[in-house]
């Protein structure tokens, strides 16, 4: 069964220099592309390898230069510290906290360890692990009558009348404190 | 520029393709039907095709996508607590985001994903997001009452370098996550 397909394309010089400008005009869009791409998670393409470490990185999100753990369950705790991480930006300082506890990464650290939010401690919880008792990131709003519940204003207070989301590891259940308190960080990997 | 395309078909290829096109129709109709219906589950020796891993981390539903693992991307403009369309009606906004690539994936930011984004140093506007949580403030803090209300009579959370309450009657941007 034959089909024939005839293609015929005439060109003016004129259409000659416009195609031109727009080959290389989509070899530029193009390597911004690859830009974006680079910037986003890997978008697979038919007949791409899968490579080992494709594999591992599964569950972890690469931005800003640090990776972040997702799934992840606790995993252990820093030195004890006021709701007052750091000056700025204490969900960070708290992240590079984490990522030096040694129980995270087999004894090393783990770069993609981090400070635990209310989910992987509820999901640590229901498999049977212990969680100790320390700050986890809530990133919500409560008031217990007097203080805001508040990650201690994103982990940059340590005022008393500033309060932050603890885990209460005797009663095996979510609390806050002062942020004037010194507790451990909960880290989860 | 004149391009020319002539296809020679008898009259019994022509039949084939037609065929070929209803048949196509109908299983492309049943993939998009089980894409909705469920994820997709695994049996021995199916093949693992790119589409396959780029949906590890977006959950498809009700004919729309969300993706898993999120951080901040962009906002969109000023609104009060009351969104049309409510929750759906905020992703439907953050999908027009361009900061996010205007993704079909994108979404409002919940408390998780800005805590997530806030520890990878990466900067998060002022604006709302969503928590789907309650709590006892006076107005009751509840997601502006599901993105409903603009009138004050409830509470919703804005980021500003941390969480922190506002009365739904003010404007800011919906943050959005991808």
């Amino acid at each position: 069964m034959g089909i024939d397909i005839k293609i015929k394309i005439d060109l003016t010089p004129t259409q000659k220099r416009i195609m031109r400008g727009a080959v290389v005009g989509g070899v530029v869009i193009g390597a911004l592309g690859l830009g974006l791409a680079v910037a986003t998670p890997k978008q697979w393409k038919m007949n791409d390898p899968l490579a080992a470490a494709d594999i591992n990185s599964l569950g972890i999100v690469v931005k800003n230069g640090h990776p972040y753990s997702l799934r992840a369950t606790y995993c252990g705790k820093t030195a004890s510290t006021t709701g007052q991480v750091t000056v700025t930006n204490g969900y960070a300082g708290a992240k590079s906290q984490c990522e030096g506890v040694t129980t995270c990464g087999g004894g090393v650290g783990s770069p993609s360890a981090h400070m635990c939010t209310g989910d992987e401690i509820l999901r640590s919880v229901q498999v049977g692990l212990t969680v100790d008792d320390g700050w986890y990131a809530a990133g919500n709003y409560a008031n217990n009558g007097g203080n805001s519940i508040y990650d201690c204003k994103g982990w940059t207070s340590n005022s008393l009348s500033d309060d932050g989301s603890f885990w209460n590891s005797s009663q095996n259940r979510p609390a806050y404190d002062h942020c004037s308190s010194s507790d451990q960080i909960l880290c989860c990997d | 520029m004149k391009i020319v395309i002539d296809l020679e078909l008898s009259p019994r290829q022509k039949k084939i393709i037609r065929a070929a096109v209803v048949t196509g129709a109908v299983i492309g109709a049943m993939g998009i039907g089980l894409a909705v219906a469920a994820p997709h589950q695994w049996k021995a020796s199916d093949p693992l095709a790119a589409a396959d891993l780029n949906s590890l981390d977006v959950v498809s539903k009700n004919g729309k996508q969300i993706s898993l693992g999120g951080t901040y991307c962009g906002k969109t403009g000023s609104t009060k607590g009351q969104i049309s369309g409510a929750y759906s009606g905020a992703k439907s906004q953050c999908e027009g985001v361009l900061a996010c690539g205007s993704s079909t994936t994108a979404h409002t930011c919940d408390a998780g994903e800005l805590v997530r984004t806030a520890q990878l140093g990466i900067a998060i506007d002022q604006g709302w997001f969503s928590t789907g949580t309650g709590a006892s403030t006076a107005p009751p803090l509840n997601d502006c009452n599901g993105w409903t209300d603009m009138t004050g009579s409830y509470d919703g959370l804005q980021w500003a370098s941390g969480p922190g309450v506002y009365g739904c009657s003010l404007s800011a941007p919906i943050l959005c996550c991808d």
